[in-house]
């Protein structure tokens, strides 16, 4: 197994938000996690991901064998652990390709591999930045700064290409995007499906699902999983709305 | 002097040496007597409330030996200019060797000589821009020498001028007082990269040098200004820059460090379309402490001024920030903004931060502000969820947050260098060198 999660609680600032998730990813799968706002989403993201400030009080997540929760973010990231963010951060002073350079050699190291030189990692993103078709202009410039909301958005997909990771996380991906560029996002999410990764698609809405097809789909709401199913279960979710599956905080 | 000096104001003649042209016989003797009368400045006297001087002032310093102490050369290695540049050393305000013009366009020689000539273009500069008052004074006082820089008119330098200054102390503690005085003609263009190290560890030194810089109708200067400090070493300097009509003046003053530093840096705009940008950046670690306050003064309609200064604050550090603009009442369509950013990386460093507009005019486009923060945990988390390890993300951070101003400097070589210097001095700044 990839990813197992066991009841999973989680508080912020003493209060809880998830309460008792279970959730398991086999590597080659793409499931969703869908949910109406202040469900929890954007929690069970941080928390796979390491962010601070968010307590566990109850459960455990293991990646592989390995206890998730007893690793830094770093080092999660370096075991493969890749949270596309739903507001990714602007870092003056920081250039893409730097930051880039500096996140592929740290994980390179830490596997024990060689670290790339200028001109092997000038070729792989070049590469990379072809298939979410991402301006190459955009790579020397600041991490972030000035980019449009799908620039953003691409800019992580782009990241994700080149550090391909065992387990992506897309955290609200499609938020702030138009049709053309959630397609664009969406092709490179499809073109980077593989049979050893594992893709964890947390979305509000089900248009991303009509481009990212998942094969089961969570439905989150106040902090716990109230059903799974198939791709099917977007559509119904669709038609019908989060009230029907009756909790009082929709 | 029949008694041996106990502190610094003993050092101060009552009546200087009549040497040189009668007029600086006159500037120096107003000068001596006006410490004299105000002693060295005090906490209660707000431009120094937060920088006592009490551990400069008593100690009696001695003018610079006759020859440049043994040793100067290695301590001169320390800088962090230049690079291919030809260099003019002052070794203890005292220009070693020939300081004579490294190009065409250009004059310079040493103050001595010029005083000896008693040149006129000197006179309409030496003393003219620069207060008399405290440090200023006493270089006013004490200054035996320094440099005359002087571009033709429509003289366009196209190398910088690169000028070293060392203080060394030897066997006793030594005070320099360089004297540095450039006139820019009409039209004419000139950069300057200059750099100030002193020895580090050994005797106490003070450097206290006056720079005055006078650019004339339509001149453009660029004066790069480097304070690498010592623990040993103080650094309490004046410069002033007077600007007249459609001139140009860029500062970009990069202080790392130092027992004690201070910079006054004054501009007055005193000709209409005038413009001036001053960058600064500085570093304070262990007990350093750094003061730089600045007075603009729009005293012309259509003058501009963007002040951007970036503070870097670790160990048990403390600096300020005080800068005054003022805009006159008939400097209608001035542009003024003003920027102090501050990255505390240590609970116990210290900031004091005072931006200051004072504002006479009412057609006028003015900005100011300033802020105290450390590290964005967001910034830092987005950096470690891709891997990078939580020290060299902090490198990065920190290095990215005075990146900005350090890329604004123009030559390249001293670019470089001051990058890399400043990297050295980060925690784990090694991890982000190919940021610079």
């Amino acid at each position: 197994m990839l990813l197992k999660i066991e009841n999973l609680h989680v508080s912020v600032e003493g209060t809880p938000i998830l309460k008792g998730i279970d959730l398991e990813l086999e590597a080659g799968r793409v499931d969703a996690i869908m949910g109406p706002n202040g469900s929890g989403k954007s929690t069970l993201a941080h928390v796979l991901a390491g962010r601070d400030n968010y307590e566990v009080t109850e459960g455990r997540i293991l990646l592989g064998d390995e206890d998730l929760l007893a690793m830094s973010p770093e080092e999660r990231a370096q075991a493969g652990v890749f949270l596309a963010f739903q507001y990714p951060v602007e870092i003056p002073g920081v250039s893409n390709v730097y930051f880039l350079k500096a996140a592929v050699n740290a994980m390179r190291k830490a596997r024990g591999e060689e670290e790339l030189d200028a001109m092997e990692f000038m070729k792989l993103t070049r590469e990379k930045a072809k298939l979410v078709n991402l301006d190459e202009s955009l790579t020397k410039r600041a991490v972030n700064q000035g980019f449009s909301g799908g620039e953003k958005k691409r800019n992580e997909i782009f990241q994700m290409a080149v550090l391909e990771p065992k387990l992506a996380i897309l955290d609200e991906t499609d938020s702030g995007l138009d049709i053309d560029a959630m397609r664009t996002v969406s092709d490179g999410v499809n073109a980077l499906r593989s049979e050893e990764r594992g893709m964890l698609v947390i979305t509000h809405y089900q248009r991303l699902l009509r481009y990212i097809v998942p094969d089961r789909v969570h439905v989150l709401v106040d902090g716990r999983i109230v059903k799974s199913g198939d791709g099917s279960l977007a559509e119904w979710l669709e038609d019908t709305g989060y009230a029907e599956l009756g909790s009082a905080s929709v | 002097m029949t008694q041996a000096a106990q502190t610094l104001m003993d050092r101060v003649p009552e009546a200087p040496a009549p040497r040189g042209p009668g007029w600086l016989a006159d500037l120096r003797g107003r000068a001596a007597t006006a410490l004299r009368e105000t002693g060295f400045p005090h906490k209660k006297i707000e431009a120094w409330r937060f920088t006592p001087v009490d551990p400069v002032v008593r100690v009696p310093f001695a003018g610079p030996p006759a020859e440049p102490p043994a040793g100067w050369e290695a301590i001169a290695e320390g800088e962090l200019t230049g690079g291919e540049l030809p260099t003019i050393f002052l070794v203890n305000g005292r220009p070693a060797g020939q300081a004579a013009s490294p190009m065409p366009g250009v004059e310079v020689t040493s103050l001595a000589e010029a005083l000896d000539k008693d040149v006129e273009a000197l006179r309409a500069h030496l003393g003219q821009h620069a207060p008399s008052a405290y440090f200023s004074a006493l270089n006013a006082a004490l200054f035996d020498d320094g440099l005359f820089v002087r571009v033709r008119q429509g003289q366009a330098l196209e190398t910088p001028l690169h000028i070293v200054h060392v203080t060394a102390p030897g066997a006793a503690p030594v005070a320099a007082y360089p004297r540095i005085v450039v006139a820019a003609e009409p039209g004419s263009e000139l950069r300057l990269v200059e750099s100030y190290v002193g020895e580090e560890g050994g005797q106490k030194h003070l450097t206290s040098p006056v720079t005055e810089i006078g650019l004339e109708r339509g001149a453009v200067v660029d004066h790069l200004r480097v304070v690498r400090g010592a623990q040993t070493g103080y650094h309490v300097a004046n410069l002033s820059v007077s600007q007249d009509q459609s001139s140009s003046y860029s500062s970009r003053s990069v202080v790392l460090g130092g027992a004690l530093t201070r910079i006054d840096l004054d501009v007055v705009m005193k000709g209409e379309g005038a413009s001036c940008t001053l960058d600064g950046i500085y570093h304070v670690d262990g007990k350093d402490h750094v003061d730089h306050h600045t007075f603009i003064d729009h005293a012309e309609p259509r003058c501009s001024s963007q002040e951007t200064y970036r503070g870097l604050l670790s160990g048990r550090g403390h600096a300020v920030f005080d800068g005054t603009i003022a805009v006159r009442k008939h400097a209608q369509q001035s542009s003024a903004h003003q920027e102090n950013r501050n990255l505390l990386l240590s609970d116990d460093a210290t900031i004091h931060t005072k931006p200051h507009l004072q504002i006479d005019a009412d057609d006028v486009s003015c900005s100011h502000g300033a802020t105290i923060g450390s590290l964005d945990d967001s910034a830092l988390f987005y950096l470690r969820a891709r891997g990078v390890g939580r020290e060299h993300a902090e490198a990065m951070l920190t290095y990215a947050f005075v990146k900005e101003v350090v890329d604004r400097i123009p030559h390249a070589a001293s670019r470089q260098r001051i990058g890399r210097a400043l990297l050295s001095r980060l925690p784990h700044g090694e991890a982000a060198a190919e940021l610079e």
